[in-house]
């Protein structure tokens, strides 16, 4: 067996093991990591490079923004504001959705899940409102929203990383998109549950801590402004984002202590192990097995979205990259990509780990969501945002 | 504890305003004085606790990258991948061995032994020491302490001579091989020394330290001891172990030490034979693989690139270089001088600040001095220092922080007291280990 067909069947066989074991995801790719990198017999620092970095710069920040939001009960706040000024079927479903797909993109997509799925359950069970239907469109509205911003999705911090898309040209192009593909997804939804939901009776008043809130929010408008003007001074994205984050735990002092305590620190462990497989997979040549010569947006739309649908969104976004490594990709077909792997992660609960996260934490608090509940609603939903991102592909307006 | 902090800063701005008239008398130049203050402002705010001293040392990092001193990826070559690897690798093998409940093994089988107060603390002192020296520190001082602390009622003595001993071997144990404290590992990376050179080399000086630790705290305790009665050993259930995991911990981790023993010959460096094991383990850990994860002390990794990082911004300066010229100057060509310098220097220093930050800031200086005077053993020196400092305070060890928290919370010890006789044992055994070193190079 050659090293490229060595190299190759390992990477298949680790992303085989993630996708039948998906929490026990860092140990799989740190395994996959070992393997290749003893077999080539290369050092783990010939395969780091100023990148790799950055996509770990960035998700240790967005951790450490997130656990923020999470301790200020940012999220909770957010929901309970919305959710009292509603008192419609309609307006419900569209506040509770719009408030996870915002928050999707601008916040750790399965830390807004676990929240978001908690707190609409809470308020169901309360209102003796029906929660599946809730639950079912938060979670694809959630994956559709997460395109919009180069931090919404780990898919979207590899690629915007790799190719060199900062992060206010990332919202430039995909914000709009992003957002009629919501809105084109949330009608079949609502067309699909019409009929199991109803309005919540009165949201009774919580205190909230004002002074948490003002401080977290405020970061996040820094984390975020900062973010799109990092262009314009001349840094990096994940320069500017480590210098917040940085700033949150040392201004907080002992107030932030749990909030470094609680990072989830398997995450960062699981992408490093994710993107060294993958550095070490090219390295091997084993992309070359398999032949790409030219990809247009369509192919690059559908192949990433075939992928994401049966395996996590980050992975399929570092195996195209190996693969597409020596093919020049026009703009066009990384902006297709990008839609696909979202659009691909909403169809399938397998297309991120955010979901199957959600999904635990929704069958734990006694809610039973199967997989085909999921495929039932995500295909015919998801199925008009396929279509509008083709037209947009086709039509060259990417 | 604030009068403490106001004391530091007060010192703190001392500090700045001399190396300011340095810089006024064209000394030192504009960036090598804003690397020190960044490096005096982030050991001063680890010292005081003023901040999580990750924190207070990523801080330290920003505070170079926003003055221009280091940029991302210089800051990445700084870190050095041999020291984090080989932690992150022991860290999952020892995990392994926690999450199995194999230390609870360990503490109830010394529970269960019959034995007199004396011949009980050699055990369980050795025994801990020798662990310490193989795994990491913190687990063994954890779990130990506590069996000091239930042998000691069996004894009907005060829990302060057992635990106290126990931690301070915990400590001195990290000493003798290569894995046994985060300082001998970024010596070992620095120098390239070898898992058998370490062994011949600071193991010997452990063995050393040991002993004078073991009498010392006999001699101190002697009054405890006589009035102590013979243990009568535990009876019973045998605590819960899952004995295939402990299985596959204590083989990965045996696999570990041979790799070790063998660099070389198969010329394998310890950091991938510390990741094979690790990912032997994690391969091999079924469903507990998510809790042996989470044993994995980010922490310490975190902590530890941030100073390399640190240490990074000194030596790119060129600070470090006329640092060792100004010692090189002062002292000569005078190696045993400059051995009993390094030892004591490093021990005060890790007294009173984590010994990681003072290894990390030594090794470029060293670099420079041991090429110079064409001493390597000099490393050993620098090696013994950084451990031992760790007996001074519960500030200084983790080890020691665990016995002063135990005992603290029983109300048999204070904190002036404990740093009394941690500063007694300091002074004692780094004499020893100076007597040791300049009879043996």
């Amino acid at each position: 067996m050659t090293l490229e067909t060595l190299a190759l069947v390992t990477v298949s066989t680790a992303i085989l093991a993630s996708t039948i074991w998906p929490y026990r995801k860092p140990a799989v790719f740190m395994t996959s990591a070992v393997l290749l990198t003893s077999f080539l017999n290369i050092h783990v620092e010939e395969l780091v490079d100023p990148r790799l970095l950055e996509v770990l710069v960035i998700t240790f920040s967005l951790l450490i923004i997130s656990g923020l939001l999470r301790y200020s009960n940012f999220f909770e706040f957010v929901t309970a504001k919305l959710l009292s000024k509603v008192n419609t079927a309609l307006a419900t479903f569209l506040a509770v959705n719009l408030t996870a797909a915002l928050l999707s993109a601008l916040a750790a997509t399965s830390l807004v899940l676990l929240y978001m799925v908690t707190v609409t359950t809470e308020l169901a069970v309360k209102h003796k409102v029906n929660p599946k239907p809730l639950l079912l469109s938060l979670l694809i509205s959630s994956n559709v929203a997460s395109m919009a911003t180069m931090i919404g999705d780990l898919s979207n911090i590899i690629i915007a990383t790799c190719v060199g898309f900062s992060y206010s040209y990332f919202l430039y192009k995909m914000g709009l998109i992003a957002l009629i593909e919501l809105v084109i997804v949330l009608i079949p939804l609502y067309l699909l549950f019409k009929e199991q939901l109803s309005a919540p009776s009165e949201i009774e008043e919580v205190s909230w801590d004002y002074y948490k809130l003002t401080f977290s929010s405020s970061i996040l408008t820094m984390f975020l402004g900062l973010s799109v003007a990092s262009g314009f001074f001349g840094i990096s994205e994940a320069s500017i984002m480590a210098v917040v984050a940085v700033a949150v735990l040392f201004i907080g002092g002992e107030r932030m202590k749990h909030i470094y305590e609680k990072i989830e620190w398997e995450v960062i462990l699981y992408l490093g192990a994710l993107l060294i497989t993958f550095r070490a997979f090219s390295h091997s040549g084993a992309p070359n097995l398999i032949p790409l010569r030219h990809i247009d947006p369509i192919s690059s739309f559908l192949l990433s979205l075939g992928l994401s649908a049966f395996i996590d969104d980050a992975e399929a976004a570092s195996l195209a990259i190996s693969l597409l490594n020596d093919v020049k990709l026009s703009e066009s077909s990384w902006w297709g990509f990008v839609m696909g792997t979202s659009l691909g992660s909403a169809i399938s609960p397998l297309g991120s780990i955010a979901n199957l996260i959600a999904l635990r934490r929704v069958r734990s608090l006694g809610i039973p969501i199967t997989f085909a509940d999921y495929v039932k609603v995500s295909v015919p939903s998801v199925t008009l945002a396929v279509i509008v991102s083709l037209v947009a592909l086709a039509g060259g307006l990417l | 504890m604030r009068r403490v902090t106001n004391l530091f800063f007060i010192l703190g701005l001392a500090i700045s305003y001399y190396f300011g008239y340095l810089r006024g008398a064209g000394v030192i130049t504009e960036e090598q004085l804003r690397a020190l203050l960044v490096m005096i402002a982030t050991f001063l705010m680890i010292a005081t606790e003023y901040r999580h001293k990750v924190v207070a040392s990523l801080a330290g990092v920003v505070a170079l990258w926003a003055l221009g001193i280091l940029s991302g990826w210089e800051m990445f070559l700084f870190l050095d991948m041999e020291v984090l690897g080989l932690l992150f690798g022991m860290m999952i093998v020892v995990g392994s061995l926690k999450v199995s409940g194999f230390f609870e093994l360990l503490s109830d089988s010394f529970l269960r032994l019959r034995m007199g107060p004396v011949k009980l603390m050699v055990t369980l002192t050795s025994v801990t020491a020798f662990l310490s020296a193989f795994l990491d520190n913190i687990t063994v001082a954890l779990f130990m302490v506590t069996v000091a602390i239930n042998l000691s009622r069996s004894l009907g003595i005060s829990s302060v001579p057992l635990t106290v001993g126990t931690a301070f071997s915990a400590v001195i144990g990290g000493l003798g091989t290569l894995v046994g404290d985060p300082p001998n590992i970024m010596i070992a990376s620095a120098t390239g020394a070898t898992f058998t050179e370490f062994l011949l080399n600071t193991g010997p000086a452990a063995v050393v330290a040991y002993l004078v630790c073991l009498g010392t705290t006999y001699l101190y305790y002697r009054d405890e001891f006589r009035e102590a009665e013979v243990q009568q050993g535990l009876s019973g259930k045998r605590p819960k172990v899952d004995r295939f995991l402990m299985y596959i911990g204590l083989s990965g981790f045996l696999g570990a030490v041979i790799l070790f023993l063998l660099q070389d010959l198969t010329g394998i460096p310890p950091a991938a034979a510390a990741i094979y094991a690790a990912t032997f383990v994690i391969a091999l850990g079924g469903r507990k693989t998510d809790k042996i994860l989470k044993e994995i002390e980010w922490d310490i990794l975190i902590f530890l690139g941030a100073l390399l990082v640190i240490a990074g911004g000194l030596e790119k300066t060129g600070l470090l270089h006329l640092m060792a010229e100004g010692l090189l100057g002062l002292v000569g060509h005078d190696v045993e001088l400059m051995m009993s310098i390094i030892l004591w220097l490093s021990a005060l220093l890790s007294s009173v600040v984590d010994n990681i930050p003072v290894t990390a800031s030594l090794i470029p200086m060293l670099k420079e001095i041991t090429e110079e005077l064409n001493a390597n053993h000099l490393w050993w020196a620098l090696a013994s220092g950084a451990a031992v400092g760790g007996l001074a305070t519960p500030l200084a060890s983790v080890p020691v922080l665990v016995a002063y928290k135990s005992l603290e919370e029983m109300g048999e010890v204070r904190f002036v007291d404990l740093v009394k006789v941690g500063m007694l044992f300091l002074l004692v055994v780094t004499a020893a280990l100076n007597a040791y070193l300049l009879l043996r190079y």
